[in-house]
């Protein structure tokens, strides 16, 4: 197969482009993302919630190349043979394009590696998404902008989970941005439109040599049922995912997007109760009283 | 043909002639969930591959 504009092969099918021609493809697709949603300003500082994975390093690098002031934080959740493995890769990539990096332990911020905690049998899943959230706020105050990872495969996955949970809320919430609430700061999606498998062919294309690694609790979550069957139907039916996201933002109301927020009275953090969700499971787990 | 899978980090020795969509196929893949290095070089799926080329079939999916 040859590259739609060139005379090169291809190395990817659909859109199919050589590497010069995808690359190209790659960055304008987020600095497009990035106009239409209004995501950034030149002059914004933004943190870059980083794993160490193909997603965030990819963004990453593009918001570096598009000259943008980007910070990392990392948050090591104490998960033995997966975190560290990222955290070293993630250590060597920040040193080589010069960004600064913060990382922040679960150990030292909530009082417990996940490991352990899952040892008490507490599901793995929704207590790191509820630590990792908290602890990611709490570090950005001083940033304009959080930028994430989140890829078109994510997206579309967590609409079919919030549709098939009948999560109206949350189905509400999502999309290339978060909406300014006080006490957040703002969560930006620039790979919103970008497929896993798009930014993987990046990420191999510029040499990024990430390592593989799976999030050992990740195999049996719903999330994966999801992404294995909607990936399943991707290949029957190509553009299903990219159909699932434009009919949400088609269809999405953010009128009905508003949380009476308040600030949770043990550690300030802004919710939607008088504790957090996050000092909640702390005081289940006698981590806090 | 020696195909590396990096998922299950094993090796496969398979008498195989076709494009690498027919050969994700054969080994049980979803042509969404990973990608085809053919001498180390990544290519598309309708690329011809013979028994004399090393293979790595490697996984889209990571992380959590």
């Amino acid at each position: 197969m040859k590259c739609k504009l060139c005379l090169n092969n291809a190395v990817i099918d659909s859109p199919s482009y050589c590497k010069k021609h995808f690359l190209k493809y790659v960055e304008k697709t987020v600095s497009q993302t990035i106009k239409k949603y209004d995501l950034l300003k030149k002059t914004d500082k933004i943190c870059v919630a980083v794993s160490g994975g193909k997603d965030s390093i990819t963004l990453l690098y593009i918001l570096k190349k598009l000259d943008y002031d980007v910070e990392a934080l990392a948050i090591d959740e104490g998960i033995a043979g997966y975190r560290d493995k990222t955290l070293d890769f993630l250590k060597k990539f920040c040193k080589t394009y010069n960004i600064k990096l913060i990382i922040k332990s679960f150990e030292k911020e909530i009082g417990k590696r996940l490991d352990k905690i899952v040892k008490t049998g507490t599901s793995a899943c929704t207590i790191c998404g509820t630590f990792r959230r908290s602890l990611l706020n709490k570090y950005t105050n001083s940033y304009d902008k959080i930028a994430t990872g989140h890829n078109l495969d994510d997206e579309a996955q967590a609409v079919l989970m919030n549709l098939l949970k009948a999560q109206k809320s949350l189905y509400a919430r999502q999309g290339p941005k978060t909406e300014k609430r006080k006490g957040f700061t703002q969560k930006i999606k620039p790979l919103y439109f970008l497929k896993e498998k798009e930014i993987m062919i990046y990420s191999i294309l510029m040499g990024f040599d990430v390592p593989f690694t799976e999030c050992p609790y990740a195999k049996d979550s719903f999330r994966a049922y999801v992404r294995d069957e909607l990936n399943l139907l991707e290949t029957q039916k190509p553009g299903t995912k990219k159909n699932i996201i434009l009919k949400y933002l088609e269809n999405k109301d953010t009128g009905k997007n508003k949380l009476n927020l308040s600030f949770c009275s043990l550690c300030g953090e802004p919710c939607a109760e008088k504790i957090c969700n996050s000092c909640r499971i702390r005081q289940t787990l006698g981590l806090i009283v | 043909m020696k195909v590396f899978i990096e998922k299950q980090n094993k090796k496969v020795n398979l008498t195989f002639r076709g494009t690498g969509e027919e050969l994700i196929k054969k080994l049980k893949y979803n042509s969404e969930e990973v990608l085809v290095i053919k001498n180390g070089e990544l290519v598309a799926l309708d690329e011809k591959l013979s028994n004399k080329d090393d293979i790595k079939i490697i996984s889209v999916i990571s992380g959590g």
